[in-house]
């Protein structure tokens, strides 16, 4: 008999990012009314998590990545960073946006030097930080040419390159890969993988990947979150048991197709109608409010089979182990 | 083109004391500069030119920034520029010269609203169709005010910038010219007036090319400077 579920505590102190009760929308420039993107959103992350975001288009997921980064305000709600609230930018939280965006009169070393020096802390020590993050991202010998002399594919390295060069604790991505050909992408794919997963990188960072892509989503994260359409609330969160360091074969494992059948299922679902309802899966794993089971090793003890109630609607977690039965 | 002038002169198809051709032209610039009588027509319409110009720059640049960020001073003055660029400025002629004299002040005037105007447009047009992605990018680096303006905001506006300058360089000297041929005793205009109510088409011709001279090197030398500090403008 299913034991009774809870959503998974996080100790306090483990909380990187906290949104509770959240409402967002943006203001009209023409006609001033305010169009509301996110509505009851409740959201939290983790310490090192690598949490990634998808949902149907204009749902409002990069609305809420933009009030994390600073650029949206809070129309009601909480949303605090490592316990305190956020009301701007700071150096602690980076940007990756969706289009590059490099400034061309600026060299490549230069933009990627960019925030430190607006930051004001821009030491021989920094210097050498982006010259090796240069190197990570494999454009070491481009650092002295100019955005318009680049492919879309190495712009957005040096996008990457640039958000790095901070030292961010929270690393926001906005679709970075979205603009680019299908082959660049699952080549940055790996890289962000790869970089992530490397030492010098990945201590002590938090990362929100923003994506349409489930399948991008379902190889980059830890763990996946699901928003509804606009107004935007959590849906469905589903726990990545994949253990790291994966490499892209993962992308080609039985495992990986049955998280992205499940997040896929969710997300048409959530075009279909508000409320989610999950189907019940003959592997087991059943994903709705009521009940929720594991199938093979839960790596986390945080993430053990349990489901939640959601405020609006069914949130339901996933698990599916590394190993099926 | 010149050999075609040249030889219909020659053939007494085109009446040589009208029309002059390339080769007295020729002579005759030779004859001015040694003798140094087109120095004084040189000078004064380079120091107008001076004055009218860096007047122009100096206000221009700034005006057209500010109107560029503002959005109420830019609806406020709009009517107001629109005005002044589309009158054309050669009717107010008499009224300056009412006000401000026959002098240099009212030369430099004439200059400058011929310049001014079309430097701010291009300014304005440039900061407001600014990239909206490069002042999020600084924002989300926290980039304090006056850093965003010399180190993103200036060089993004810089291809416009430099765009009006050239307009405005060419405006500028089409003035210096129309104030000359009204309220004159000296300069280039001047002296192509005063050479042609003579008859004297080659000296009146050899002061056109001149102008003509002055006017490229203006220009190319504006088009360094884009070269120089806007050279990454070309494929965005």
């Amino acid at each position: 008999m299913p034991s009774v579920p809870e959503r998974p505590v996080i100790p306090v102190s483990d909380v990187c990012l906290d949104a509770r009760n959240l409402r967002l929308g943006h203001r009209g420039r023409r006609t001033g009314a305010f169009s509301l993107a996110c509505e009851n959103l409740d959201l939290q992350i983790r310490d090192e998590e690598f949490v990634v975001i998808v949902g149907p288009s204009g749902c409002g997921k990069t609305t809420f990545l933009e009030a994390v980064a600073g650029l949206v305000p809070v129309a009601a709600g909480d949303l605090e960073l490592a316990g305190k609230p956020i009301k701007g930018p700071g150096p602690e939280r980076s940007l990756v946006f969706q289009h590059a965006s490099l400034y061309p009169w600026r060299t490549v070393l230069a933009n990627v030097l960019f925030g430190p020096q607006m930051l004001g802390k821009l030491t021989d020590e920094v210097r050498a930080r982006a010259v090796r993050l240069l190197e990570i991202v494999g454009l070491a010998s481009v650092a002295d040419k100019y955005p318009h002399e680049l492919s879309g594919g190495m712009k957005q390295r040096v996008n990457l390159a640039r958000a790095l060069a901070t030292d961010p604790t929270l690393l926001l991505l906005d679709e970075p890969f979205g603009a680019l050909d299908a082959q660049t992408r699952e080549n940055l794919q790996d890289e962000l993988l790869r970089i992530w997963q490397a030492d010098s990188v990945s201590t002590k960072k938090t990362a929100m990947f923003v994506t349409h892509d489930v399948n991008e989503a379902v190889l980059l994260a830890d763990r996946v979150i699901v928003f509804s359409p606009s107004p935007a609330h959590v849906a469905l969160e589903v726990v990545i048991d994949a253990p790291r360091p994966r490499e892209a074969a993962w992308r080609r494992s039985a495992e990986f197709l049955a998280y992205g059948d499940k997040i896929l299922e969710a997300l048409h679902q959530q075009q279909d109608d508000s409320v989610p309802e999950a189907p019940a899966d003959p592997e087991g794993s059943v994903i709705n409010h009521d009940n929720g089971v594991t199938t093979g090793n839960a790596e986390r003890t945080a993430a053990s089979g349990e489901t939640s109630n959601g405020n609006n609607g069914a949130v339901g977690t996933v698990h599916l182990g590394a190993t099926a039965p | 083109m010149l050999v075609v002038w040249q030889i219909s002169t020659a053939v007494g198809l085109v009446e040589v004391s009208f029309s002059s051709d390339p080769v007295r032209i020729a002579k005759a610039e030779v004859a001015l500069f040694s003798s140094g009588e087109i120095f004084p027509a040189l000078g004064a319409t380079g120091y107008e030119l001076l004055w009218g110009l860096g007047i122009t720059f100096i206000l221009g640049i700034p005006i057209g920034l500010v109107l560029g960020r503002s959005k109420l001073l830019h609806d406020l003055t709009e009517p107001m520029v629109n005005i002044l660029y589309s009158v054309p400025y050669v009717m107010f002629l008499p009224i300056i010269i009412f006000w401000f004299g026959i002098d240099n002040t009212s030369r430099v005037i004439i200059i400058v609203w011929a310049g001014i105007l079309p430097l701010i447009i291009n300014i304005t047009a440039g900061v407001r169709n600014l990239d909206g992605d490069y002042s999020r990018v600084a924002t989300v680096f926290c980039t304090p005010r006056l850093k965003f303006f010399y180190a993103v905001a200036l060089p993004a506006t810089l291809p416009y910038i430099l765009a009006g300058v050239r307009l405005a360089v060419g405006r500028a000297l089409v003035g210096a010219i129309v104030a000359e041929l009204f309220l004159a005793s000296q300069g280039l205009g001047y002296y192509v007036q005063n050479q042609t109510s003579n008859f004297n088409m080659d000296n009146a011709m050899a002061g056109i090319v001149i102008l003509a001279v002055v006017a490229l090197v203006l220009n190319w030398g504006v088009r360094l400077i884009e070269r120089r500090f806007t050279h990454w403008a070309g494929a965005l």
